[in-house]
C-alpha cells in the first residue's frame, strides 16, 4: 500500500513541474466577473472565447481563466451569466504573462421589449459535473414562491431528490437519508439547517447568491457525508451603493441592509416570524406556536494597497427557533445554530494560483423541555471548529490540481432519557485530520476526468474506516449534440443523527459521533449519464446511478433495556434513472424531469423499502416572462405513493399503564392494530400544481415586487398519514393562496 | 397569442387529474392467538386470558362485537415443583370493547418473589403458546422513615434498596391516605390517592402522577399532601364525618417482561412528531401478548394526630 501510495505522490509530482515548463509566445487570461449592478462576483457566468471557440465558467470567487493561449492577439470574449445581458469584449493576451480582466453584467431586465439577450448557461465540454446541479437566485426566485422562496423546496423539483411531502422540506437524495446530506454555507457545516419542524430552510433567500448541489460523486474537497453536498454561497453585498430591501409574507418579515465599505463591503440581513396562522395549513389546523428569526451578516476587506488578489472575508449566522406552551403539561423547544467563519482568499500575481484559508465555528444547540408532559427531556449541543485550507493551480495544458486540508474538532453532547428513564450522554467527541488531492486532465477541449482521493489521516469515530476515499469523475464530448459522463466514487461518514427513521415530522434531529461500538458509514457511488443539446436552448440529461451503503446507524426501535445498544448496524442499496429536459428562450423556460428509483434497507436480515422510496417522480416547470415586469411560474411535482405499514388486523393489548389504578384485567385492555409487514403498502400518489404571478414596478428610488401564489391550485388531497386510531387522513397542503411584497431601496 | 394558448393548456390539463383518490390501509388479515397473564403478588387470583386477532375496516375496533375470547384452551404454570392449572370454567365479564371476554383463572395462586414461572397455553389442534417469567425479588424499605407531617423539611421522602440485579427493572410507588367516610351512619372505606404533584393550570389543580421508573425513593410535598387530604371532604362543610385511618406507601417492582412491555408502550413522540409505525412488544412463544409478573410492597407511614385534626378530621381509630 505504502509503495503504491509513493508512486502516486511522485506521478502528481512530476506533473505538477513538468507540464508547467514550455510557455513560448503564449499567455494566460484570467477575469473577474462581477454584477454591475452591486459589484457582487459571478459565480458559474460564462466566458467564451470565439476565435479558439473555448470556453470557461467562473469560479466561486468570480474568476475565470484561459491558459495557454496564443498571445499577441486580439480575442472576442462573450462573457453571459442567466438572468443577466450577455457582454461581448475584447481582449489581447501578453506572452508569457498573466492578463487580468474586469468585466461588468447588467441584471437582464423583465421587460420583454428590452431584453437583447439574457445570457444561458454554456456547457463547457470537459467539465465533469455529473450529479451536480447549480442554482443560481436568479432561478429560485424564478421557482412559484409558496409561502417563503426556500431552497430546500426548490431541491425537490430536482431530479433524484425525494421528500416525503409538502409538509416537510427535509429532503432525501437518492436513497439516502436526510443526515447523509452535507449542508454548508459559505463552506461552513450547519447542523440543523430547518426551521418550524422541517418546514422552512434556515436560509433566507436574499442572502443567497448561488448554491451548488450535487446529487452524488462529488469530489474529494467534500466529505463526511454520504449522499449530497449543498454548498451555499451567500452575497458579498453591495459594493457601490447602500441599499435595502424589506419583504413580508403571511409568515415572516425580514430585512436586509447592504452598502460599500472601505475596500470591501458589507450585508446584514435578518427575518422573524410574525404570525403562526398560516402554519396551521401544514398540519391539519394544528397550532404550531413557533416563533423563529435568523440573522446574516458577512463584511469582506480587499485592499490592493496592502496585498493585491487578497480577500478576507468574515460572516455569521443564528437561527433560533422556538416553542413555548403556556400549559404545564405541555413540553417546550427550543433549538439555534451559531456559525461564524473567517476566511483569507488569494489569488496570485503572475500566476494561476487561487488559494484559500479559513476558520470556522459552528455550533447547534437543541432541547426539549417536558415539564410535567410524559415527553422525556433531550439536550443535543454540538460544537465543530474547523480550520480549512485549499490550493489550487492551473497548469498551461489547463489542467489543474488542487489539494487540501481540513482539520475538524467535534464535541458533542447528546443527553437522552430513554424509554427506561435512564438519562445518560450518549455524545462524544472527535477530530478528523482529513488532506485531499485531485488532479483535473482539462487538457482536451471535449475530455475531462477528475481524479483524486481523501485522505483519512484521523477520524471522529472510534472505529476508523477507510484511509483513502478515491473519486473519479469525467466526460467525453462526442460531438455538440453528446456528451457521456460518469463518476465513481467512496464515501464515508461518522457523524449522525439519532433520529428515528420512521417518523415523517420531528422537531429537530440531534447529531452525534458514529458510537464506538459501530464503523463509520460508507457508500460507493456509481454514476453514468448521457448530456445532449440538440438545439442551442434545449438540453437533455439521463443519468443513472446505484449506491450501496453498509455500516448504516440505525436507531435500535427494539431497545427496551439500558444495556440494549441506541443504534444497530445496516445497509442500503438505490438505484435508479433520472431524465431532465430544459428548454429555455428569452420568453420562457421549461423543465421537465423525471426520475425512476428503488431504494431498500436492511436491518436485521430484514429487506423493507423506507419511508422516502417512490418508485417515479415527475416535475414539470414553465416560467414566463409576459413582460412589463410581469412574470409568471408554475410547477406540477407528481410522485407515485410512499410506503407504508398496512394494517393486517386488531387484538386486544393489555395497557400495563393502568396497573396501579385497576388491576381488573378486563378494563385494562384496548384494542391494538396489527401490523404488516413494514411499509410494504403504498399511499396514493402525489401531485400538486403550484402557480405564482409576480409584478415588479420600478419607481425612483424604489424597486417594488408584488407576488401571488397559489399551492396546490387544483387542491389535490395528498394523504401525509392516516392516523391508524382513527382512520382521519392527515392531508398536506391544501388549496392554498398567498403572497409576498418586498421592497428595495 | 401563442403563448397565451400554451398557458392555458398547461393549466386546463391539470383539470383532468383527480383531487382525491381511494385507498386502503388494510392488508390481508393476519390471524394472531394472543395470550396475556401477569402475575400479581397482593392476590392470588390470577387470571389469564387467551384470544384471537380480528379485523374489522372501518377503523373502529370496538364495533367488533364477536367474543374473541378462546375457550377451548388449557393453561397451565409451572414453577419449582409445582404447576398450577387455571379453570376451564370461563369468567366472562363486560367490558367497553366487546359484549364479554372470557378469562381462565385460578383462585388461589399466590406468587413468590424471585421465583421463575413458565406458562403454556394449549389447545385441541396442538398448537402451543409459551412464556416464561422471573418475579421480582422484594425491596427492602430503608429505615427512619419520616412521619406525616416530617419533623424536618417540606416534603415526605421514602426510600428503597433493590438487589443490584433488577435497579433496571420498573417501580412505580405512590402514597395513599385511607379514611372513612360517615355515610348515613354507617362508615365507608375509601382510598385516596397522593399525586405526585398538583398543578394549577386554568384556576383548577390537576393531579400530577408519575410513570413508573428506575427510581429508588419518592418524595411528594406537604403542599400536595395538604391538598390531598382537603380534597377529601371538598365540598362537604362536615368535616368531622372523615377519619383519617393512615398513610401507606406501595411500591410494585415489575419483572424484566412487563418493564420491557411498558417501556415499548410509552410514548415518547413529541406533540408535534409524526411517526408512521409502532413498535410492539411481545414475549410470547407462538402468539403475541405479554406474560409478566409484579411484586408489591406496602409500608405504612405515622402520622401527627394535630396535623390531621387541622383539617377538621378524625385521626384514626379510637
Amino acid at each position: 500500500m505504502f509503495e503504491f501510495k509513493s508512486k502516486v505522490y511522485t506521478t502528481l509530482f512530476i506533473l505538477f513541474f513538468s507540464l508547467n515548463l514550455f510557455s513560448q509566445g503564449i499567455g494566460t487570461l484570467r477575469g473577474i466577473v462581477t454584477d454591475s449592478s452591486n459589484g457582487e462576483a459571478l459565480i458559474y457566468a460564462n466566458a467564451v472565447i470565439k476565435e479558439l471557440k473555448t470556453g470557461a465558467s467562473t469560479n466561486e470567487n468570480g474568476y475565470f481563466l484561459f491558459r495557454s493561449i496564443p498571445a499577441n492577439k486580439t480575442y472576442h470574449l462573450v462573457i453571459s451569466y442567466i438572468g443577466y445581458n450577455s457582454k461581448k469584449i475584447t481582449a489581447v493576451v501578453k506572452p508569457n504573462k498573466l492578463t487580468e480582466i474586469r468585466v461588468k453584467l447588467s441584471p437582464g431586465s423583465y421587460e420583454l421589449q428590452t431584453v437583447e439577450k439574457v445570457g444561458n448557461r454554456i456547457p463547457e465540454k470537459n467539465a465533469t459535473d455529473i450529479g451536480l446541479h447549480r442554482i443560481s437566485i436568479k432561478e429560485l426566485e424564478a421557482l412559484p414562491k409558496g409561502i417563503e422562496t426556500d431552497i430546500f423546496r426548490s431541491l425537490q423539483y430536482v431530479a433524484g431528490v425525494q421528500s416525503t411531502g409538502d409538509i416537510s422540506a427535509k429532503y432525501y437524495v437518492r436513497g439516502g437519508s436526510g443526515d447523509q446530506n452535507l449542508v454548508l454555507i459559505n463552506g461552513i457545516s450547519v447542523y440543523s439547517p430547518f426551521h418550524v419542524l422541517g418546514m422552512f430552510s434556515i436560509f433566507d433567500p436574499d442572502i443567497i447568491k448561488n448554491v451548488e448541489f450535487y446529487k452524488g460523486g462529488f469530489p474529494a474537497q467534500y466529505g463526511g457525508r454520504l449522499s449530497s453536498v449543498l454548498n451555499i454561497i451567500t452575497k458579498d453585498g453591495n459594493k457601490n451603493n447602500y441599499g435595502a430591501k424589506f419583504s413580508g409574507s403571511f409568515l415572516t418579515g425580514k430585512g436586509l441592509v447592504e452598502g460599500p465599505l472601505p475596500h470591501g463591503s458589507f450585508v446584514v440581513a435578518g427575518r422573524k416570524t410574525y404570525s403562526n396562522q398560516i402554519l396551521k395549513k401544514f398540519l391539519n389546523n394544528k397550532n404550531i406556536p413557533i416563533d423563529f428569526y435568523d440573522v446574516f451578516f458577512e463584511g469582506n476587506y480587499s485592499n490592493p494597497n496592502f496585498n493585491k488578489g487578497t480577500k478576507f472575508v468574515i460572516n455569521g449566522f443564528a437561527s433560533q427557533d422556538n416553542i413555548i406552551r403556556e400549559s404545564q403539561f405541555l413540553e417546550d423547544y427550543k433549538w439555534q445554530n451559531k456559525l461564524f467563519g473567517f476566511t483569507w482568499y488569494q489569488v496570485a500575481q503572475e500566476s494561476p494560483t487561487f488559494f484559500n484559508l479559513g476558520i470556522s465555528i459552528s455550533t447547534f444547540n437543541g432541547e426539549v423541555f417536558p415539564k410535567l408532559s410524559n415527553i422525556r427531556p433531550e439536550k443535543n449541543d454540538v460544537h465543530d471548529i474547523s480550520l480549512k485550507s485549499d490550493f489550487s493551480y492551473v497548469f498551461n495544458n489547463k489542467d489543474e490540481i488542487d489539494f487540501g486540508i481540513e482539520i475538524k474538532d467535534v464535541k458533542t453532547k447528546l443527553l437522552l432519557t430513554n424509554k427506561e428513564g435512564i438519562t445518560a450522554d450518549i455524545g462524544n467527541a472527535g477530530t478528523r485530520f482529513v488532506s485531499y488531492i485531485k488532479y483535473k486532465f482539462l487538457r482536451f477541449d471535449n475530455f475531462g476526468v477528475d481524479i483524486g482521493t481523501r485522505i483519512n489521516l484521523a477520524q471522529l469515530s472510534e472505529q476508523k474506516g477507510d484511509i483513502l476515499e478515491p473519486r473519479i469523475s469525467f466526460t467525453y464530448t462526442f460531438s455538440p449534440l453528446l456528451s457521456i459522463k460518469g463518476a465513481w466514487g467512496i464515501f464515508q461518514q461518522d457523524l449522525i443523527t439519532y433520529s428515528d427513521e420512521d417518523d415523517i415530522i420531528t422537531i429537530f434531529e440531534p447529531w452525534l459521533i458514529t458510537p464506538s461500538y459501530l464503523a463509520p458509514a460508507k457508500s460507493r457511488h456509481f454514476i453514468a449519464g448521457l448530456t445532449s443539446h440538440p438545439l442551442s436552448n434545449l438540453k437533455i440529461q439521463l443519468e443513472t446511478y446505484y449506491k450501496k451503503t453498509n455500516n448504516l446507524a440505525i436507531i435500535n426501535n427494539q431497545k427496551f433495556t439500558i444495556t440494549d445498544p441506541d443504534f444497530i448496524s445496516g445497509s442500503s442499496e438505490s438505484y435508479g434513472w433520472e431524465a431532465v429536459l430544459t428548454y429555455n428562450n428569452s420568453l420562457f423556460n421549461f423543465t421537465a424531469s423525471y426520475t425512476n428509483a428503488w431504494t431498500f434497507k436492511t436491518v436485521n436480515n430484514w429487506t423493507y423499502y423506507p419511508k422516502f422510496d417512490s418508485r417515479h417522480a415527475l416535475n414539470l416547470g414553465l416560467n414566463l416572462n409576459i413582460g412589463k415586469g410581469w412574470h409568471a411560474s408554475a410547477m406540477w411535482i407528481y410522485s407515485s405513493g410512499l410506503p407504508f405499514t398496512k394494517i393486517v388486523g386488531y387484538y386486544d393489548k393489555y395497557y400495563v399503564s393502568n396497573i396501579y389504578f385497576n388491576q381488573n384485567y378486563f378494563d385494562s385492555t384496548n384494542p391494538y392494530t396489527l401490523l404488516g409487514d413494514k411499509n410494504l403498502g403504498r399511499l396514493p400518489d402525489y401531485h400538486r400544481l403550484d402557480i405564482s404571478l409576480s409584478k415588479k414596478i420600478k419607481f425612483d428610488f424604489v424597486n417594488l415586487e408584488m407576488a401571488f401564489s397559489i399551492i396546490n391550485a387544483y387542491n389535490r388531497k395528498n394523504i401525509l398519514f392516516f392516523k391508524r386510531q382513527t382512520g382521519e387522513r392527515v392531508y398536506m397542503l391544501p388549496f392554498l393562496p398567498t403572497a409576498t411584497i418586498k421592497l428595495e431601496l | 397569442m401563442k403563448i397565451v394558448d400554451f398557458i392555458l393548456l398547461f393549466f386546463l390539463s391539470f383539470l383532468l387529474v383527480s383531487c382525491n383518490e381511494d385507498f386502503s390501509p388494510f392488508g390481508k388479515e393476519k390471524e394472531e392467538i394472543i395470550l396475556n397473564c401477569v402475575l400479581k403478588s397482593d392476590n392470588p387470583f390470577q387470571t389469564a386470558y387467551l384470544g384471537r386477532s380480528f379485523m374489522v375496516t372501518n377503523f373502529n375496533p370496538a364495533s367488533d362485537k364477536q367474543d374473541r375470547s378462546i375457550r377451548n384452551g388449557y393453561i397451565r404454570i409451572w414453577y419449582q415443583d409445582s404447576v398450577k392449572i387455571f379453570s376451564d370454567t370461563i369468567l366472562t365479564i363486560q367490558n367497553n370493547s366487546t359484549n364479554g371476554v372470557a378469562a381462565y383463572y385460578n383462585k388461589k395462586f399466590v406468587i413468590q418473589p424471585n421465583t421463575q414461572y413458565e406458562i403454556e397455553a394449549e389447545f385441541d389442534n396442538g398448537r402451543k403458546l409459551h412464556a416464561t417469567t422471573t418475579t421480582p425479588k422484594e425491596i427492602k424499605f430503608l429505615p427512619n422513615r419520616p412521619t406525616i407531617p416530617p419533623e424536618n423539611g417540606n416534603s415526605v421522602s421514602v426510600g428503597w434498596v433493590s438487589d443490584n440485579s433488577e435497579i433496571f427493572l420498573y417501580k412505580a410507588a405512590r402514597y395513599t391516605i385511607v379514611y372513612f367516610k360517615n355515610e348515613n351512619g354507617k362508615r365507608v372505606r375509601y382510598v385516596k390517592e397522593v399525586p405526585y404533584q398538583y398543578i394549577l393550570e386554568n384556576g383548577n389543580y390537576i393531579p400530577f402522577f408519575p410513570e413508573p421508573s428506575y427510581d429508588n425513593k419518592i418524595t411528594v410535598s406537604m403542599a400536595t399532601f395538604d391538598r390531598a387530604l382537603r380534597e377529601i371532604s371538598e365540598g362537604d362543610p362536615n368535616k368531622s364525618n372523615y377519619t383519617i385511618l393512615g398513610f401507606i406507601l406501595e411500591v410494585l417492582v415489575y419483572d424484566k417482561n412487563l418493564t420491557r412491555y411498558y417501556a415499548s408502550k410509552a410514548d415518547l413522540s413529541s406533540s408535534f412528531t409524526i411517526s408512521i409505525n409502532e413498535n410492539d412488544f411481545s414475549n410470547i412463544q407462538g402468539g403475541r401478548g405479554i406474560f409478566g409478573s409484579f411484586i408489591k410492597k406496602r409500608s405504612s407511614l405515622k402520622f401527627n394526630q394535630d396535623y390531621i385534626r387541622s383539617f377538621g378530621y378524625l385521626a384514626g381509630l379510637k
